[in-house]
């Protein structure tokens, strides 16, 4: 995460990490961890848990979440939302390209297929089309 | 072990995401965080296990 922030900053995206770990874990996370030295964004202490629950990723019965990702618009309207298996960390290269697909899809009012990245064309959505893809 | 964990729902695309204030660990600093402050732009929100299993 840390190491593509870079990307995210230039794209104008912000990032917010939120775990239920107190403020001092984050603190002494932050200052000891090579992952996390690097992070340059806020980390929430959701201490009480009520924002794990009002998003519906906590699980209840350990008292943390899980790895759940959302992409928010400018505005509030939740774009995107993925839970990963605890075992498996996250792709952040695809998010920031779900990011970059939802910016050009906004700029251009085509359609992003599948497979997209920056660069490529995207789709007429064009009723005539329909079935020629 | 599979947990039927009723009233578990995930918010999803379409919904407009809760706002919320917490504090924050940002520089070296004790900060609180507003959601509304961060939506003038896109946003990622992520959840992670504990500090130490981080993304």
């Amino acid at each position: 995460m840390a190491a593509h922030h870079h990307i995210l900053e230039r794209i104008g995206v912000k990032v917010l990490a939120i775990s239920t770990d107190s403020v001092f874990a984050h603190k002494v996370f932050a200052e000891t961890s090579p992952s996390a030295r690097k992070v340059q964004f806020p980390l929430i202490s959701d201490r009480n848990q009520f924002i794990s629950r009002i998003y519906g990723v906590l699980r209840e019965d350990l008292g943390f979440t899980f790895r759940a990702t959302f992409i928010i618009a400018p505005g509030g309207e939740i774009k995107y939302s993925s839970l990963y298996p605890p075992e498996v960390a996250r792709n952040i290269a695809e998010i920031i390209r779900v990011i970059q697909g939802l910016q050009y899809e906004e700029a251009t009012g085509e359609g992003i297929p599948a497979g997209w990245h920056p660069g490529k064309q995207g789709i007429k959505k064009d009723f005539a089309l329909v079935g020629r893809f | 072990m599979i947990l039927m964990l009723e009233g578990f729902k995930m918010l999803r695309p379409l919904m407009m995401a809760p706002d919320f204030q917490a504090d924050a660990y940002f520089a070296g600093n004790k900060i609180t965080v507003s959601l509304s402050d961060y939506l003038d732009n896109y946003l990622v929100l992520f959840f992670y296990s504990s500090d130490f299993t981080f993304v």
